[in-house]
């Protein structure tokens, strides 16, 4: 049996050179820079120090992932909050329902995120069509301030990122045998208990990937936060961005990589443990 | 209504379930085509049918599972049929078991009676009672998972009792089960049925264990009760063809009536010979005779009275008894069963007859 499980390990040996080559050896690069000092006109020195770290503990910074982190948590909540009921929608839908809705949800990754964020700012600017229906409906009297504020960048975050909170919540549910939940029905539960104590519990792990698809890329997502929100407050992708071509710092900009790095790697430990759970009866 | 067990000041006249012309469609032809029918406090009723024929769909309706079209759903006199599941106190036993995959053995009894608050020693001491009842004792912590089968079945079960419901559905609860597991838990289900006084109405496909687990079976076929009776009726006047195949081996003789004495006894005319039988039918009416293959007598003699020329065709073992192919006269083939073998050897000339008053007639062409 031996040479045939030798066998199967080449079939991955590709996939795993190129991970080697274009992943691993990048982040080892980065974490290396992190540790070097700065050289004053570009690029690092060969002089270790801890010195990008510690600087990661200025306020300015913690507001940068405290900001971050809330924006993540909101865009993700938002997520779940328009994205579960769609996706139980989807998996309980007719055939053809279900293909239509199958469809919205795939028809966006059929043009660049970019110029349909593009679109979002037409829809929303201060002469838009937006404003100019509210105005016709006389809700305001004067064009409201729509693009440009933390909502539009909310939004535009929510929007980007929605099919991938649906996509493992339809699944998930999708999974679900309804009778268990007819079982529930049959043994007393109203509608609400029979949702909390089993369609939610045997979801979770949907739900979890959703939350972490949506949240991880929230953090590095900084051309529809700069472009919907008009770069006001600073997310940590953007932060990384300025810091590695701007302020050529790449020291720093590794530094503040690592800790990105490390955040996520949370979130995911953190899926792993409650994905994988009961999560207890009441 | 909690329990639904409302049992005092109950109108023993009222029926504890009656189904009016109830009507099911899923937009692709109809599943239930007016089921009307009423189960007794502590009755046990069998819905027995061809797989497909709507068991499982009627049992959702009573449940409250599935809204019908049409019809009404009356529960201890009361309408239930805009009532949802958790309202009725009724509980199911479903055919694929449906136990919740994240919990575990003990949890998934004591759901139930979680949701109805009872006390915690009250519900450890049910769960306990259930797991002895199905006989699984000491699998209270394994997690469905972990389990065969029959032993989901049996917890399915256990789940569904322990709530002490006035009515249990249960579609086909023993389905997984070997024949010896079978045979204890039909005296188990037949015991809890007696004991706590539910009424069941009970799916299976097995007609043995309809027949002896029933007080009446309601037979059904594509959405209807093609005859609803005690297992003896329906075996002794099946109602129809169908009704008369699928319960109990017999012969279908077809046949028109030329003689009706008025007292139920007929003579007809069947393929060249005339025969006689026992039922409500006109003279020219056609009509099937149903002859049970265990009532089909033969022997080298002529006997007094009615008899038919014969030849025994084949004759073969099977289990327990055997079963023969006779030739008769006319151009009739019938088939017969007996403990022994018939007084003839195969090939040889003999003659048949049947007790007319054992052989009912049934309408030749069954609705559609
Ligand atoms: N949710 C549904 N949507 C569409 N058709 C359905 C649905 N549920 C049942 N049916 C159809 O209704 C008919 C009756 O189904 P049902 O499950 O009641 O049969 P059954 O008598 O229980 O069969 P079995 O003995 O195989 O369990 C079948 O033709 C089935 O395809
Ligand atoms: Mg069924």
């Amino acid at each position: 049996m031996k040479p045939r499980r030798d066998r199967t390990a080449l079939l991955a040996a590709p996939m795993a050179a190129w991970m080697a080559l274009f992943t691993a050896l990048p982040l080892l690069y980065i974490l290396v820079i992190s540790f070097l000092q700065r050289d004053e006109t570009w690029g690092v020195t060969d002089i270790l120090t801890l010195d990008n770290y510690r600087r990661l503990l200025d306020p300015i910074y913690i507001k940068v992932f405290t900001g971050s982190i809330g924006l993540a948590a909101r865009a993700t909540l938002l997520s779940l909050a328009v994205g579960y009921p769609f996706a139980y929608a989807m998996a309980r839908a007719k055939p053809k329902r279900r293909a239509a809705l199958t469809l919205l949800v795939v028809i966006p990754f059929w043009t660049s995120s970019l110029m349909r964020v593009y679109g979002w700012m037409i829809l929303l600017q201060a002469n838009g069509p937006l404003n100019t229906l509210l105005l016709k409906l006389g809700i305001v009297e004067l064009p409201a301030k729509l693009l440009y504020t933390q909502g539009a960048a909310l939004l535009g975050m929510v929007y980007t990122l929605l099919p991938f909170m649906i996509l493992p919540c339809h699944t998930a549910i999708e999974r679900l045998d309804p009778r268990v939940t007819d079982a529930a029905r049959d043994l007393g539960a109203s509608p609400a208990k029979a949702f909390l104590t089993v369609t939610l519990p045997l979801t979770m792990p949907g739900i979890m990937s959703g939350c972490m698809l949506v949240f991880v890329p929230t953090m590095g997502l900084y051309y529809v936060y700069d472009l919907l929100g008009g770069g006001k407050g600073a997310i940590l992708g953007r932060v990384i961005h300025d810091q590695m071509l701007s302020a050529r710092n790449p020291p720093f900009g590794a530094a503040l990589s690592v800790a990105l790095i490390a955040l996520t790697g949370a979130v995911v430990a953190l899926q792993r443990r409650l994905g994988g759970r009961d999560i207890g009866f009441f | 209504m909690g329990s639904g067990l409302l049992r005092e000041g109950w109108d023993a006249a009222i029926p504890l379930l009656e189904l009016f012309d109830i009507r099911k469609d899923f937009g692709e032809g109809d599943v239930l085509r007016g089921v009307s029918l009423t189960v007794e406090p502590g009755e046990f009723l069998t819905l027995l049918g061809p797989s497909g024929c709507g068991k499982t769909t009627l049992l959702r309706v009573i449940a409250g599972l599935e809204t019908p079209e049409a019809g009404r759903v009356l529960l201890e006199g009361r309408d239930i049929t805009a009532l949802p599941p958790e309202k009725r106190g009724v509980n199911t036993v479903f055919q694929n078991y449906a136990l919740f995959p994240h919990m575990n053995v003990q949890r998934n009894i004591a759901y139930g009676l979680r949701l109805r608050g009872e006390k915690r020693a009250a519900i450890r001491e049910q769960v306990e009672r259930m797991l002895r009842l199905v006989r699984l004792e000491g699998y209270g912590r394994r997690m469905p998972s972990q389990l065969s089968g029959g032993q989901r079945q049996r917890v399915a079960i256990a789940r569904a009792v322990a709530l002490k419901p006035a009515l249990l559905l249960l579609d086909e609860p023993l389905g997984a089960l070997d024949l010896q597991l079978r045979r204890a838990m039909q005296l188990e289900l037949k015991r809890i049925q007696k004991d706590l006084g539910v009424a069941f109405v009970y799916v299976t496909h097995d007609q043995e264990e309809a027949i002896n687990m029933s007080d009446r079976i309601a037979v059904m076929r594509a959405g209807r009760v093609e005859q609803l009776g005690t297992p003896e009726e329906i075996y002794e006047r099946p109602a129809t063809r169908f009704a008369a195949r699928f319960i109990g081996q017999t012969n279908l003789i077809p046949a028109e009536v030329v003689e009706a004495s008025g007292h139920g006894e007929l003579t007809l005319r069947a393929a060249g010979v005339t025969v006689p039988a026992c039922g409500g039918a006109a003279v020219g009416d056609k009509v099937s005779v149903c002859v049970r293959m265990e009532r089909v007598r033969c022997g080298a003699a002529r006997p007094d009275g009615f008899a038919l020329r014969a030849r025994l065709a084949e004759t073969r073992y099977a289990g327990g008894f055997l079963r023969s192919t006779l030739e008769v006269e006319g151009g009739l083939t019938l088939e017969a069963i007996g403990q022994d073998a018939l007084g003839s050897r195969v090939g040889e000339e003999c003659f048949v007859w049947w007790d007319p008053a054992l052989a009912p007639v049934v309408p030749a062409e069954d609705a559609a």
